[in-house]
């Protein structure tokens, strides 16, 4: 089988976890004998063609820069990705499957299935609609309206939660039987290896609390810092790192001013694997209070570090956490919910140690990349089988 | 001495046939052809009938034509009107069912305007929109135009697509027509200083643009679109020239004659805020039954939403038509009044309109402009009169750069919206350019190259951006545009490799019948 993915990330190109998702994913279809041909936009000082264990990667257009209009950036894009596309076909004989990912790439995916008559498979990440809580203005409704063609386009759409398929379905009304729900995976040996030299100074005595993601309001870290003074009384050598960098920053800057905890709050901005890994290691416990979540990766990094997590209950993270089995769960927006689980964690070794294991136990049957990966593959089977049995558009006049 | 009104009316709809159906694509060309093109030729054909004479220049975009003359479209077209006339009945008696007799009497009326609409398509026009209009630029009713191939926008096009885009929508008219044509209307009366030339070329004899191109002075923006967040575009003023448009010119040192369109004419009838359409009696566009999209309200009040409106009379909307065509000749002759004393003795009106806003847009419209028509004819100080009755010998003018869309340049098409769509249509354009093909080359070589062009023409339609700059049907024509991106693409690369498989000679088979306008290029 050979196969097209289309993604506006991929690793260097990082900026949520759509490209470390594309990445894994094509290295285990790979493994499992697909031909995987990825499109992706140029990286400065990255070659234009990879070959990396069997995976092919191909860079076209122009990088990213935040001096272009993002959307007309995006559509020159997918106009470059066609012409990749379009020689590549030539090159290999041709696709059986085009897998695109989120909106980004959706018209190439549309415009591609229907040049060369071939399935198109979609997997929505996340949606436009779930990301604002809403669509509050012109430009959040045409990215949602490209997301709901994209979906209603494809003979196939994977998403990566129950919450989703739901989302989704709602949300473009689509029957959920169309919508393939295959979870995203960990590689635990991305996690286990260290930096040769530590950048954060981590003091001994210190109970580490640890948080990492784009700080945006959705990711709940603002009800994190609120509740730090409530988990400080409690243990005072309480400290908060926070991992990632966005456009929230200067807001939570400002409430840890206000709440006099300067102190007990480090921002390490963004950190490379090795070093997130560290802090992992280090932490007693990680927080992920997402107020929107449409799967949650960071709680499976913590599984596979195996890291106590407290997660907030929405979206995709509901559906991985059992509470008090493999993590646990509160009220999203409940900052003294919030505090009072995290002492609860601090305190109790017993619960936390048991947590820990069940879910590094977990992680191994459910969330395997090989596993993911042979379902993938069965999507692709499925779609098609099912664009066959459709057949081609008759010849009418 | 009387005024001459030279009414021109464009139609165009972009090439959708066999790409979707509703709520986007072919569903926009049948809404045309039934509530425009056929009442519009059966009005023409009555006043012939009883020996009344107006004549009008109206031009048929290419891929309209290429469009109403297959015999796809024709079943199509006919399927649905059966289909409105089904769900006509079923609204009908679903109102009698809730006792509510004034919407029941409503999707009656409906009911019977699309049965007539099949009737006067099948028997009176014999199934042929182009053949009546051809008989009626026989019997001097209508002179006939044409504009560029896919109606492309022409001052932002490069030469070769240029010349493509004019020789195609000469080669089309004469299929259709059997004659060659001398008009040419320039789509969204986008002019460049070099564009007669082209047209000198292919045998036209003239061209219209918007009254800021020959006259100079603030342009008149009536064309900017629709949208929930319209473009806004800071006019230049042009240079006054004090030329006018009751006047007809020869471009400066060429043999072509250009026509500007009289903005003030134009206005009354196309103005959202001071135009007849917007009558609060008249009916409502925007507002459909979710049952059937039938529209059964009037537009009461145009700021209010679309749940106040009111319901529909369409007695009470006839008789307006009446007053408003009263109003237009009254305004006309006053227009022309004025230019007299300006020194024109016999002005000449040019009222340019898209075709589609009579019926389609402007339900009343066809009413109004029958209205006008039989007005007109029974003023003795106005007259009718066409591009071809006006005499050689005419002064000469120089023309602006200029479009009849916001701002009186480009703004509409070009613009951070549409810059990329730019750069794809430049790109594709140079690469069709570097191909070679000789009349010898083996048949598959000369299809594929001709499926390049076809896509390279249709990607180049003023319709895409146009849908991206206003935000009206917006994934509609960038899935068009991507597609026919790729289709070009996929084709050039096979073009270039020769590497013809079978499997790709049944797929470019399986397009030309999708994309098939311009079947003898």
């Amino acid at each position: 089988m050979k196969i097209l993915i289309l993604s506006w990330e991929y690793p260097p190109h990082m900026v949520g976890g759509l490209g470390q998702h594309v990445y894994d994913l094509s290295y285990f279809l790979a493994r499992r004998g697909v031909s995987v041909h990825i499109i992706t936009p140029r990286v400065i000082d990255v070659p234009d063609y990879e070959l990396d264990r069997g995976v092919h990667i191909r860079r076209v257009g122009r990088p990213s820069s935040e001096d272009e209009d993002f959307r007309a950036w995006t559509f020159s894009f997918n106009s470059e990705a066609i012409r990749e596309a379009v020689r590549l076909s030539a090159e290999t004989g041709g696709f059986n499957v085009i897998h695109a990912h989120d909106w980004l790439v959706a018209y190439a995916g549309r415009a591609l299935a229907k040049a060369y008559e071939i399935p198109l498979v979609s997997t929505i990440h996340a949606t436009e609609h779930g990301r604002n809580l809403g669509l509050h203005n012109r430009v959040q409704r045409e990215i949602n309206e490209i997301e709901k063609n994209l979906a209603l386009h494809a003979e196939r759409v994977i998403c990566c939660s129950e919450y989703m398929a739901q989302q989704i379905s709602c949300l473009f009304g689509m029957p959920q039987q169309e919508i393939r729900v295959i979870p995203n995976g960990v590689v635990p040996e991305q996690y286990t290896e260290l930096p040769d030299s530590v950048r954060i100074q981590i003091d001994r005595n210190e109970t580490v609390i640890f948080f990492i993601g784009r700080l945006v309001p959705e990711k709940g870290v603002y009800q994190l810092i609120q509740a730090m003074p409530e988990v400080i009384a409690a243990v005072p050598n309480a400290r908060l790192y926070i991992g990632g960098r966005g456009p929230q920053q200067e807001i939570l800057e400002t409430l840890i001013a206000k709440l006099g905890i300067k102190d007990r709050v480090v921002f390490t901005g963004f950190l490379k694997p090795h070093h997130r890994n560290y802090l992992y290691q280090q932490a007693s416990v990680a927080v992920f209070p997402s107020l929107y979540e449409p799967f949650g990766i960071v709680a499976l990094e913590a599984m596979a570090t195996k890291t106590p997590v407290i997660v907030g209950d929405t979206g995709g993270l509901a559906e991985i956490v059992r509470h008090k089995e493999n993590g646990l769960k509160v009220k999203p927006g409940d900052e003294k919910v919030l505090a009072e689980e995290i002492i609860r964690v601090l305190k109790d070794k017993e619960l936390s140690r048991r947590m820990a294991e069940n879910a590094a136990r977990e992680l191994m049957e459910t969330y395997d990349w090989n596993l993911i990966a042979a379902r993938t593959i069965e999507v692709y089977e499925e779609a098609i089988a099912r664009f066959q049995s459709r057949g081609l558009p008759p010849g009418r006049f | 001495m009387a005024s001459k009104l030279l009414l021109v009316l464009h139609s165009h709809i972009p090439y959708v046939k066999r790409q979707g159906r509703w709520p986007f694509g072919e569903v926009w060309l049948f809404e045309a052809m039934a509530e425009t093109y056929i009442p519009l030729l059966r009005n023409w054909n009555r006043l012939q009938e009883e020996g009344l004479s107006a004549p009008v220049t109206i031009s048929f975009s290419p891929p309209l034509l290429e469009q109403i003359r297959s015999q796809y479209i024709h079943r199509q077209f006919v399927e649905y009107l059966h289909e409105k006339e089904r769900l006509a009945l079923e609204d009908e008696r679903w109102y009698v069912s809730q006792s509510d007799h004034e919407m029941a009497q409503l999707a009656n009326y409906y009911y019977r305007f699309y049965q007539d609409i099949r009737r006067d398509y099948l028997v009176e026009l014999d199934g042929n929109i182009i053949e009546a209009a051809r008989r009626l630029q026989e019997a001097g009713q209508f002179e006939i135009i044409t504009t560029a191939a896919s109606h492309a926008y022409l001052p932002l096009l490069d030469r070769n697509s240029l010349k493509y885009q004019i020789y195609w929508a000469q080669k089309t008219y004469e299929k259709h027509f059997n004659a060659a044509p001398r008009g040419f209307w320039l789509p969204e009366c986008g002019y460049f200083q070099g564009v007669e030339d082209l047209l000198i070329r292919y045998g036209f004899k003239y061209f219209f643009v918007d009254s800021h191109a020959l006259e100079g002075g603030h342009p008149c923006s009536v064309f900017s679109g629709g949208g929930d967040e319209p473009l806004l575009v800071e006019a230049e003023p042009f240079v006054q020239t004090g030329l006018s448009t009751y006047c007809p010119y020869k471009v400066k040192n060429k043999d072509i004659m250009v026509l500007g369109r009289n903005a003030m004419v134009s206005q009354q009838v196309w103005s959202a805020d001071s135009g007849y359409p917007g009558d609060p009696r008249y009916r409502e566009f925007h507002r459909q039954s979710h049952r059937s999209g039938y529209k059964y309200w009037q537009v009461t009040d145009r700021f209010n939403s679309l749940d106040t409106k009111k319901c529909y009379n369409p007695e009470q909307a006839q008789q307006l038509t009446q007053y408003h065509a009263q109003d237009f000749i009254r305004s006309i002759m006053s227009t022309g009044h004025e230019a007299e004393a300006m020194g024109y003795p016999e002005p000449l009106i040019v009222g340019c309109y898209d075709t589609e806003l009579f019926g389609h847009w402007w339900w009343e419209g066809i009413d109004w402009l029958d209205t006008v028509m039989r007005g007109f004819i029974a003023e003795p100080e106005l007259d009718f009169t066409l591009p071809s009755q006006i005499p050689d010998e005419l002064p000469e003018a120089q023309v602006f750069e200029s479009s009849w869309g916001m701002g009186g340049k480009h703004y509409v098409w070009e613009n951070p919206e549409t810059n990329w769509m730019w750069d794809i249509i430049r790109r594709a354009n140079r690469e069709f350019e570097a191909l070679e093909i000789w009349p010898s080359a083996p048949e598959m070589r000369r299809q594929t190259y001709r499926q390049i062009l076809r896509e390279l023409i249709l990607l180049e339609s003023s319709d895409w951006l146009f849908m991206v700059s206003n935000n009206l049907t917006r994934d509609y024509a960038l899935k068009r545009f991507f597609e026919h991106y790729s289709k070009f693409t996929r084709l050039v690369s096979v073009f270039k490799s020769g590497n013809y498989t079978e499997s790709f000679l049944q797929w470019l088979n399986r397009i030309q019948l999708e994309d098939d306008l311009l079947d003898d290029l």
